[in-house]
């Protein structure tokens, strides 16, 4: 066990945490496949729209990943394949006829087989691009993720410790599947059979808990290794696909926001609807999102589900209002990470969010916020103005490997010139991606 | 207010409409905007960047109101020594409104406005219309940067600057110092200096030598026995000598002496700049660091001394407290955009404004005054400050990526 104290970041304090253990059971009618969350997808289909799916059967093979196929958690209908620009694939949708019939699973005794046999190959992903791994390939390092990412979602070490058993078998086989070795980071102590795993303990304020912040303090990124990401949720998932030799679909999630009426945690399954989740749960106008506040997914009614590497379900307040002569408001009840509010001395415990960007879209003015709310390793702000510029050589050079898109979004929250830098970084990594794979 | 609200609400043009950028600032003025977030981070800080700059100018307004009194005293002060009944331009009869006794406050303040409120009105009109007019044609945001270009350029005027100068300055710095290279966020120098060192250098006999620190006094011409030299033209002619023997260093540090508009309290601007780096739209890296360059350069001027130059031996809390050290380092050189954007980057720009501006008080015969040109000087090399750092990063990276 090692301590990793992160320094920067940010406190970010909304309302509406959950804090109690109790799990509602929800089986959803519909759940949706979400394309954004497969880095580079270029879909081939199995299956069509109307077609009848069973729990593990196949949709969608993926032409740049030769046989990693998406799976579906559910069975019933294929209800609708949803299409954008240029027909791409934005998402599947599939109604569920709650019989649970199963397709049939083969298990071969091959680790990266049998994973991807079970739809469970996507837990992982793979530095730069944080792109499902090919298949067959083996990593040399895998850290799994046990932090709280955000604060208002449910501890996971209290789901960790009641499914302890599970996760030492997911362990079991991250293990074997990596070359050198697998780090476990968590808040706190993660108690485990597993002798082998490294344990990190991380401290720091948001986003320390991305992995992004542990992989360089550990053991950073090199072109010659191989390294993995998984997730808490998907190493207890494994786990009880080797206990059960069964599909394992099942996800807790935490339903949380300032908007949301009560706070609760959810065991439901992969891809969830998102307004079965918040159903009667939501006051006012409200937008939700698949994700955090800081980072998620909220789209259409398309791309309303859970998405793929998500364990929350956010509910924000969606009412704006204008201000008159704001700029001379003191704010009391304003958040900022700088402390030009009143907020900054009568210090509320938490504060109260909407959806307005708050503010006119403008150049970038680097007062030095960016500085101070970064946890990784680079200079925050060339980096983001390279980002704004789109300047792909210098991005190499500044560090764009060793992050992912949503590293980004706590310096999106805290620029005052209100850029949006997670959507500028899945821009330029998505242009390198296709320079070097070209 | 609903009706206001529901007439930019109603009026809102396309964003392809010419007049969207200026119905847009205008907008701002009145109304928060309204706009919601979209992409994957749903709330965002309620800072923007008008509320920065709103924060700047808040923070002149100590200089701004002891510069006008100050004014008021020298101006006033200046009359009755020389038995004047005028400040012998049009000032005067908005000046004879309240009186001219120059022992009341009231008459002291008074004078100083009439004096500033003129410079300022004229710069901000001037500054903001050019802002207004280049970003409609060149089609982006009126950022309000501007507002604080401006302020801070009035605040660098002397007393009785002509009012078409100052203008001219101001259009100077925010064409050429900001707007050709793409507004606020992209200007390698700071517009408010650039337009200051502009007039300075294009109407030298107007803007500089002993004449023009005190209000009324090039119109009225000097009398005897009366100097309305700055501390620091002093300094530069007469030493550590000429400043004792006018000046305590507590006037200096409090501001009762002749000098431009907003630099002579240096209490005031620190305050200002505590302010700032409280709410941490000012860098204090930056400002540590001018101090400390500045402390270590006048220091080692004095070890070395010399006897023909007597600015050898000012110490260095003379240099903080005489010309415009404070309100360049509290106002000027912590101006994001044009200073480096490393946290050690700043340190370093810091140093060298702090080394360089001591360089060209002391040792430069030409310039008694060198906050300015330290500070421009450090403006351009802030990007090399900043390329040297991120190297050390970059190419620690690269070898251990590539390894």
């Amino acid at each position: 066990m090692k301590e990793i104290k992160l320094k920067g970041g940010l406190n970010v304090p909304l309302f509406g945490s959950v804090e109690k253990f109790i799990v509602e059971d929800l089986e959803p009618k519909f759940i949706g496949i979400l394309s954004e969350d497969y880095f580079g997808l270029k879909p081939k289909f199995l299956l069509s729209e109307g077609d009848q799916v069973r729990v593990g059967q196949p949709i969608i093979e993926d032409k740049t990943n030769q046989g990693f196929k998406i799976v579906s958690p559910v069975s019933g209908v294929i209800s609708s394949v949803n299409r954008g620009e240029k027909r791409g694939l934005i998402s599947v949708e599939i109604e569920n006829d709650k019989k649970n019939t199963l397709f049939e699973l083969n298990i071969s005794g091959d680790v990266g087989e049998d994973l991807n046999n079970a739809g469970l190959w996507d837990s992982f992903r793979e530095r730069p691009f944080d792109r499902v791994p090919n298949i067959n390939s083996k990593p040399n390092y895998i850290f799994v993720n046990c932090c709280r990412k955000d604060p208002l979602e449910l501890n996971p070490n209290l789901i960790i410790s009641k499914e302890n058993h599970f996760f030492d078998l997911g362990l079991d086989v991250l293990e074997e599947l990596a070359e050198n070795a697998v780090f476990i980071c968590g808040n706190e102590e993660i108690e485990t059979a597993n002798e082998n795993v490294e344990k990190f303990l991380i401290s720091g304020k948001y986003p320390s808990g991305n992995s992004s912040a542990h992989i360089y303090k550990i053991c950073p990124i090199r072109k010659s290794k191989k390294t993995w990401t998984i997730s808490w949720q998907d190493v207890i998932r494994i786990g009880k696909y080797i206990s059960n030799k069964s599909y394992c679909f099942e996800k807790y999630v935490s339903v949380t926001g300032s908007a949301c009426i009560e706070p609760k945690l959810f065991k439901t399954i992969s891809g969830a609807s998102l307004t079965e989740l918040t159903a009667g749960n939501t006051s006012k106008e409200s937008r939700l999102v698949s994700g955090s506040a800081l980072y998620g997914t909220s789209g259409d009614s398309y791309t309303s589900y859970l998405t793929r590497y998500s364990d929350q379900v956010t509910i924000i307040s969606d009412e704006r209002k204008a201000n008159l002569f704001n700029w001379l408001k003191l704010g009391e009840k304003d958040h900022s990470a700088t402390n030009v509010f009143l907020s900054s001395i009568t210090k509320p415990e938490k504060f109260d969010f909407d959806t307005n960007v708050n503010g006119g879209y403008r150049a970038i003015v680097p007062i030095g916020v960016f500085d101070e709310v970064n946890v990784f390793d680079i200079d925050p702000t060339l980096f983001l103005k390279s980002l704004a510029i789109g300047d792909l050589v210098a991005l190499r050079e500044l560090g764009i490997f060793d992050l992912i898109p949503e590293d980004m979004s706590v310096f999106s929250y805290v620029c005052p010139s209100k850029y949006d830098y997670v959507a500028l970084f899945k821009d330029c990594i998505d242009d390198i991606w296709k320079e070097e794979n070209s | 207010m609903k009706f206001l609200e529901s007439f930019f609400d109603r009026n809102r043009p396309q964003k392809s409409n010419t007049f969207f950028y200026l119905y847009e600032v205008v907008q701002n003025f009145f109304f928060s905007s309204k706009v919601a977030t979209t992409g994957k981070t749903h709330i965002r800080d309620r800072v923007d960047v008008q509320r920065i700059m709103v924060v700047v100018w808040l923070a002149t307004f100590p200089a701004m109101f002891w510069g006008m009194y100050n004014m008021g005293y020298f101006g006033l002060d200046y009359l009755d020594k020389g038995g004047f009944s005028t400040t012998g331009d049009w000032h005067n009869s908005l000046i004879q409104l309240v009186g001219t006794d120059s022992s009341n406050h009231l008459h002291r303040f008074w004078f100083g406005m009439v004096y500033f409120v003129p410079i300022y009105l004229t710069v901000f009109i001037t500054g903001i219309a050019c802002e207004a007019i280049f970003s409609t044609i060149r089609r982006h945001e009126i950022n309000e940067g501007a507002f604080v270009s401006t302020v801070l350029f009035s605040l660098s005027c002397p007393p009785d600057i002509p009012l078409w100068q100052a203008a001219s300055g101001i259009a100077f710095g925010i064409v050429v110092g900001k707007e050709l290279f793409g507004g606020t966020g992209k200007n390698f120098l700071n517009p408010a200096l650039t337009g200051r060192a502009f007039i300075y250098f294009a109407y030298p006999t107007e803007l500089s030598g002993d004449m023009v620190w005190v209000a009324g006094l090039a119109d009225n011409g000097s009398i005897d026995g009366y100097s309305g030299a700055t501390a620091l033209g002093i300094a530069a002619l007469e030493g550590m000598n000429g400043i004792n023997s006018n000046f305590s260093w507590g006037q200096t540090f409090f501001g009762q002496i002749p000098g431009s508009i907003g630099e002579t309290s240096t209490f005031l601007i620190l305050l200002a700049g505590a302010y700032m780096v409280y709410t941490k739209i000012a860098s204090w890296r930056i400002i540590f660091g001018t101090l400390a360059g500045m402390v270590v350069m006048s220091s080692a001027l004095n070890l070395i001394g010399s006897d023909t130059n007597p600015m050898f031996a000012i110490p260095w809390y003379w240099h903080l407290t005489i010309g415009s050290f404070a309100f360049g380092l509290v106002y000027m050189a912590t101006e994001p955009v044009s200073a480096a954007n490393t946290n050690m980057g700043r340190w370093i720009y810091g140093i060298s404004i702090g080394v360089i501006v001591v360089l060209i008080r002391v040792i430069n015969p030409a310039f008694p005054e060198g906050m300015m040109l330290a500070i421009l000087f450090a403006n351009l090399l802030a990007p090399a400050i900043d390329f040297t750092i991120t190297s050390l990063n970059t190419s620690r990276r690269m070898e251990r990526y590539n390894s």
